[in-house]
């Protein structure tokens, strides 16, 4: 995995979390703008949805804000980060029961053409290129709505967030087997939404 | 073998997350049974697919919160009566300042301040008939419709002249750019004649090269091959011309040995003839 120099300040803030337990604002403030991005993409991830996705994160940084003085240990910060925002997630739904997912049974395979292109990335990349990457990123976010809360939360957190299977058994208060168990099963039906959707990785090869 | 690794060490497997024996395990595992090692292949291409949704770009809101030290005039439970209070206060204080004195008397309102006058009602004198009143109405209204009139011929008339002008400017450009763009698309249609000329020349040159030097090497060849030809039939020729000679040759020696014989043979028969002869003696 290609490292940034956000994740490399991600991994060496140790004195930063130190200074923002202590009350420093401005050290909070560093550490909201060096995690705001993956706590925003958790959440748009879990949501698929950028109102309720930005919602959920504010009300995490928030708290962080509030309650970073009762830290314990600073090398647990990532998980301590992680579990504030997956309860932001699930009060979140608790709050809009009939939170807006468009069920992928409103989409058939080929159907998949009317995203709208909005963002520009990759600027090496040629338009027509980035337009069906997006599509297909757009695709494989509504396939993750598929799951359940438990099994969506594991996987977004492994395979997008990069935690290890111990970090998100401490995120998620279980065992590290459960988490494991979860994923599997999460993989499992991943690969069968997939197949519903015929996406597989040479019907996609061109876009990779 | 009895090993048989369950979910949970597939999945720590597949992220690479196990420790170096049990890793070891899981592979000679997989190496047994093929089809286990299907099932993590897909997974892993499952990951690969996965890997296309993208992280959405998002700045984080410059925000922070200060911490609030609540006191209890600044609790809410407090706030609202308090500025309730605080408005009433203002008002009595503004009103003794300003000795407000307010009173209602035959259907009319006063609000006064400072010191009461009082204040005689006057009657208007109406000096003016309804008649003069239409008068004036009437010539206010014409005023205004001739001033509008006026306007408006104003108005079209330099809007006519801008249009004009706005035309005639526009055509100018229009000719101007048309000038430059024929004069430009001349220049370059030569610049192209120039170039195609000259990429002509220089292919028919190489080609002429070309087919010299192919054409010299053709000739050469056929040269060489000619020699051979020649050299060829010369010694055929000669092994021909051999074989004559040798054929000759032997003809020439049965010939000679014939003769011989008949010569013997004549000699002899002459010598037995002789003897008879001498002895019939």
């Amino acid at each position: 995995m290609a490292e940034t120099l956000l994740d490399i300040a991600m991994m060496h803030s140790d004195t930063l979390i130190l200074r923002a337990r202590e009350g420093d604002k401005n050290a909070q403030g560093r550490l909201v703008q060096l995690w705001y991005k993956r706590i925003y993409n958790f959440c748009y991830k879990f949501f698929f949805d950028h109102d309720l996705a930005m919602e959920a994160s504010q009300k995490a940084f928030i708290s962080m804000h509030k309650h970073i003085g009762s830290l314990q240990d600073v090398g647990r910060f990532k998980s301590w980060l992680y579990t504030i925002a997956v309860n932001c997630c699930r009060e979140e739904v608790r709050k809009n029961k009939t939170y807006r997912s468009v069920s992928l049974s409103d989409l058939e395979p080929g159907q998949s053409r009317h995203f709208a292109w909005e963002q520009s990335h990759h600027r090496q990349d040629n338009p027509e290129r980035q337009l069906r990457q997006h599509e297909l990123s757009e695709l494989l976010h509504r396939c993750l709505q598929e799951l359940s809360v438990e099994q969506k939360e594991v996987v977004i957190m492994k395979e997008y967030e990069g935690l290890k299977f111990r970090e998100i058994a401490e995120v998620l208060n279980i065992s590290e087997n459960t988490v494991k168990s979860r994923m599997y099963y999460g993989l499992e039906a991943l690969k069968g939404i997939l197949e519903k959707m015929n996406i597989t990785k040479e019907s996609i090869g061109y876009e990779l | 073998m009895s090993y048989k690794p369950d979910e949970a060490v597939l999945m720590a497997y597949l992220y690479g997350e196990l420790g170096e024996d049990e890793k070891r395990k899981v592979e000679t595992y997989l190496l047994n049974h093929p089809d286990e090692q299907a099932s993590i292949r897909q997974f892993q291409s499952l990951r690969q697919v996965m890997s296309a949704a993208q992280d959405q770009e998002v700045i984080a809101p410059p925000v922070f919160v200060e911490e609030q030290k609540s006191t209890f005039w600044q609790s809410a439970y407090w706030r609202m009566p308090m500025g309730i209070a605080a408005g009433v206060l203002l008002v009595l204080v503004a009103a003794r300042l300003l000795q407000i004195d307010i009173t209602y008397h035959q259907q009319e309102l006063r609000v006064a301040f400072g010191t009461p006058v009082k204040v005689e009602n006057e009657k208007v004198p109406s000096g003016l008939t309804a008649d003069q009143v239409q008068k004036m109405i009437a010539e206010s209204v014409n005023q205004n419709q001739e001033m509008l009139t006026s306007h408006w011929n104003q108005r079209q008339e330099k809007l006519t002249q801008a249009i004009q002008a706005n035309l005639a400017d526009n055509t100018k450009r229009i000719d101007a750019l048309a000038r430059m763009t024929s004069d430009a698309s001349q220049d370059q249609i030569k610049a192209y004649v120039a170039g195609l000329k000259d990429e002509n020349q220089r292919v028919m040159k190489e080609y002429l090269t070309l087919s010299a030097t192919e054409q010299k090497a053709y000739m050469e060849n056929l040269l060489v091959d000619f020699s051979k030809y020649l050299t060829e039939q010369r010694n055929q020729d000669l092994a021909l011309f051999q074989n004559r000679i040798l054929a000759v040759e032997s003809t020439t020696n049965q010939f000679k040995q014939e003769t011989e014989q008949i010569l013997t043979s004549i000699i002899s028969s002459g010598r037995n003839l002789n003897k008879n002869k001498t002895n019939a003696y």
